[in-house]
């Protein structure tokens, strides 16, 4: 009969692995605190108002840019135009803008393009502007790639957006400006060309339409781009784990393979475990770097969420094996687990359902947003609620399992003076690694809530003197992304079945002498069956006892 | 005996000249600068790339490394002068160049409270104005000094904000390094700092949350550039609590203590001066005030005048659809004050 590995390695083996382990787990760390940049880089820039002179309002071939040739004439709002019309005004803006003298183009290396805008809206006393009012912004984006003439712009994608604008103002005197919220204006998945284009425009069609916003001063947008540096240590990070899951994975599928019984239970999960991991590690961001995927930062999303749904499941069922409580005859499998897993898939598949909704609708629309209209949000938030209350149900059940588990280790505990001197050491070895296993999962849980919290708290940069800074978010990042890696790892190695022989039979019994080992050999309701874990065949068993 | 008592005197005398005509001789650029961008309200033009100003070599290595920046330069004299004229306009000190309308009484003679006023606000609009044209891409030379010293490109780390390059460039181009480290100097710079600072108070923090599934497990934030007037509330507010200090000693071109730099450290925030203002009540007279309370302050208790006079102005404002503001010209009969 075997065991799992990590109830025939001996301590000291154990304390290897374990700081083996938690080196590895420092380096992540270190590499994303030393190595890589901040995550993400935010540039602001401020709107050129140029002056549509065309007739035709609506085409889509006319562009109005900053700088290179045919650069529009820019206007200044704050002299009074009589000559204008509101038609005629475009917000243009360019990006990226340029930095240390050079033009700046965009690599494929930042990955995704996020807009924000904030508009400046100057206090008029006699201009009355409603705390929250709705604002409708025709949006038009244009790229153009390196090579290609200056003032040739190709249409990318175009929308008309109608979007909730919350502005007040602490002090009431001409000049000052309104405080207002910023805009989320759109959120592209891919950033394949290298320079774009946004103009902006008012339009005016109906009496109501942009007439409450007030006396629009100055445009802002803030376009937030994935670091290359951060992106290139991601995916670094990620083609070294790759082959390292795939190995270990290989590896613990063999060592199943050879016995004679078909895998249980908790072998399923760890491998279901193992190829959701396997998936999250796969490098296919390498792809953007050749091919324009707008639905990288979808895939993503889904990548994650499939994985902590099997990690979370795992939990479940990892716990729920060790109840002591089941029936010894039945072979187990998921269906039993069908009410607590019901919890993980109803939040798991609100949220995809919210994350199509949202990033799903924008590989259409990068201007789309599912919180812009009152009917959307609530949707929105049905759907985040449902899941919220999914998870809130997910870690009761789990919480209580565990509690179960603990409770009814500590009773057999309570018969285990009456078993002979060595099995008793084993078994308390057993029951000490159980525990350890467990502490380590609450250890990386707590590790993640406390890295996360003290990112919200503590500034971006750490620095210890002049030459050493620590970029927190990255460190945190690549920590976590570092820590559940190696722990699913170190899961899969631990339980993975053991090849060492139980000391049945005599001459293999390594460094204890456990001749003396009474009955160990499968109970007789157990001997017809096949090997099972001998962690839960001795649960089993003291149930019986 | 009576030789060495004359050569005390003599001594005397030119120190405290010496001391008082601080604007005299191998002047700083940091007072140079600022003095000269208050002073010249004609918008004459200078031979060489910074234009606005009579540039030091290194000023026109500085502009001639970005040609957007006289223009840069010429924004921020306007807009800290009409700033400035606005914000004053019913206070004793109206941002004039000279006390009392005497032409030989300019503010820059000593270290007023104007004085420091003066270069915390030049210093201000700069930044403000470089790190507006920074955003807008009418500078281009902006570097990133968000990177701390990695060899980073744009491209792999980012770039900081642009109030930090507005802040590093009005320290370079006010020659921060070389201004000296006597007490004036020292005073000096920390107007500067003050004045830069008061933007950097003025910037509000705007995240956006881009993690999983549009979480805050991933958060951005950025620092949103203030209106300049917004600056010169806070400003004002530094112009009346400024802290006078004592002229340590009369050889002003001695460094300072490691003491009384770290004295100097505890008024970090606060604008300094050397020399008290005069009174300037006697130049108030028919100056126009506001109110009751403000005509008590800016007339010195004389009194004041009451006179009625019609005054053109924009009412009936109302929004041209998005982006204008049309506004009928009303003429009104009101009060005016004027100071006896």
């Amino acid at each position: 009969m075997t065991g799992t590995i990590i109830e025939n390695l001996s301590g000291r083996k154990l304390a290897i692995l374990v700081s083996f382990l938690m080196i590895c787990q420092l380096t992540c760390f270190l590499i994303g605190g030393l190595v890589a940049p901040m995550p993400a880089n935010a540039q602001t820039i401020l709107a050129t108002v140029c002056r549509d002179t065309s007739i035709m309002k609506n085409d889509t071939t006319k562009w109005y840019y900053t700088r290179g040739k045919g650069a529009c004439k820019s206007v200044n709002l704050g002299v009074p135009h009589y000559d204008l019309s509101e038609t005629d005004i475009v917000f243009a803006f360019q990006m990226p803008g340029p930095r240390g003298g050079m033009v700046l183009d965009y690599s494929r290396w930042q990955q995704n393009l996020i807009g924000v805008l904030q508009v400046d809206i100057k206090y008029h006393p006699q201009v009355d502007v409603p705390a929250r009012s709705d604002i409708t912004i025709d949006a038009r984006l244009a790229y153009r790639n390196k090579g290609d003439p200056e003032d040739v712009w190709n249409f990318y994608t175009k929308s008309v957006e109608k979007r909730n604008i919350d502005c007040d103002i602490d002090l009431k005197s001409e000049e000052y400006l309104y405080n207002c919220s910023a805009i989320p204006l759109f959120e592209l998945g891919s950033l394949f060309h290298d320079y774009y284009l946004l103009n902006i425009r008012l339009p005016v069609d109906s009496p109501t339409m942009n007439a409450q916003i007030g006396h629009i001063q100055d445009m802002w947008l803030t376009v937030i781009n994935q670091n290359g540096g951060f992106t290139r240590v991601w995916l670094y990070l990620k083609t070294a784990f790759f082959p390292c899951i795939i190995g270990i994975l290989v590896w613990f599928w063999r060592r199943i393979h050879i016995l004679q019984r078909k895998p249980v239970l908790l072998e399923k999960m760890l491998l279901s475990l193992g190829l959701a991991l396997c998936l999250l590690n796969m490098p296919i961001e390498y792809f953007t770097l050749h091919y324009d995927l707008p639905f990288m930062l979808l895939l993503s999303d889904i990548r994650q969420g499939l994985f902590y749904a099997t990690l979370f499941s795992f939990w479940l069922v990892f716990a729920g094996e060790h109840m002591l409580i089941q029936d010894a005859s039945a072979q187990s499998s998921v269906k039993q687990y069908w009410r607590h897993l019901s919890a993980v898939a109803l939040g798991c598949i609100s949220l995809f359902v919210f994350d199509m909704c949202e990033r799903g609708v924008q590989l259409r629309n990068p201007f789309y947003s599912i919180w812009v209209t009152d009917l959307g949000t609530n949707l929105a938030l049905t759907f985040i609620i449902l899941a919220g209350i999914s998870a809130g149900v997910y870690f009761l059940f789990l919480c209580y399992m565990i509690w179960q588990v603990f409770t009814n280790i500590s009773y057999k505990r309570q018969s285990l003076p009456t078993m002979c001197s060595v099995r008793r050491l084993h078994y308390e070895g057993i029951i000490y690694r159980f525990k350890f296993l467990m502490l380590a999962t609450l250890l990386c849980a707590a590790l993640t809530v406390i890295g996360f919290i003290l990112g919200q708290v503590a500034e971006g940069q750490w620095k210890w003197d002049d030459n050493i800074e620590l970029e927190y978010t990255s460190a945190f990042f690549t920590g976590v992304y570092g820590m559940w890696n190696i722990y699913i790892f170190a899961l899969l190695v631990l339980y993975a079945p053991s090849h060492k022989q139980w000391p049945v039979v005599e001459n293999t019994s390594d460094t204890q002498n456990l001749s003396e080992e009474m009955e160990f050999s499968p109970l007789p309701s157990e001997r017809a069956r096949s090997e099972i874990s001998s962690l839960t065949s001795f649960i089993r068993k003291t149930t019986i006892d | 005996m009576f030789s060495y008592c004359v050569f005390n005197v003599l001594l005397l005398c030119a120190v405290s000249i010496f001391a008082s005509k601080i604007v005299e001789g191998s002047q700083p650029i940091l007072q140079k600068t600022i003095e000269a961008l208050f002073t010249d309200r004609t918008n004459e033009m200078y031979p060489g790339p910074c234009k606005l100003i009579r540039a030091s070599k290194r000023q026109n290595k500085i502009c001639e490394r970005d040609t957007g920046l006289a223009n840069v330069l010429t924004i921020a004299k306007e807009q800290a002068i009409a700033a400035c004229e606005e914000t004053f306009q019913y206070d004793r000190w109206n941002c004039s160049l000279v006390f009392n309308r005497k032409a030989k009484r300019s503010i820059f003679n000593k270290l007023f409270r104007e004085t420091a006023f003066v270069h915390a606000l030049m210093a201000a609009s700069i930044t403000h104005s470089v790190a507006k044209a920074c955003a807008s891409g009418d500078l281009s030379s902006c570097s990133c000094p968000g990177n701390f010293g990695k060899n980073n490109t744009w491209k792999m780390a980012g770039c900081g904000d642009d109030f930090r390059h507005g802040k590093r460039l009005t320290k370079n181009f006010l020659d921060f390094k070389h201004a000296g480290n006597d007490q004036i100097a020292e005073i000096l710079k920390q107007d500067v700092i003050v004045g830069v600072d008061s933007i950097g108070e003025q910037l509000k923090e705007v995240c956006k949350c881009h993690g999983f599934s549009g979480s805050c497990t991933t958060k951005t934030c950025w620092k949103r550039l203030g209106p300049f007037n917004s600056a010169m509330g806070l400003l004002k507010k530094h112009y009346h609590h400024a802290v006078k200090k004592k002229i340590m000693n009369y050889t002003t071109k001695r460094a300072i203590t490691p003491k009384v730099r770290n004295r100097m450290k505890v008024e970090r925030k606060n604008l300094l001066y050397l020399q008290k203002t005069p009174n300037l009540c006697v130049s108030t007279k028919g100056r126009v005030c506001k109110d009751r309370h403000n005509c008590a302050t800016l007339c010195c208790g004389r009194g004041i005048i009451t006179n009625k006079k019609t005054v053109t102005s924009r009412c009936r404002c109302k929004m041209v659809n998005c982006c204008f503001v049309q506004c009928d010209t009303c003429v009104e009969e009101v009060d005016q004050y004027t100071c006896k």
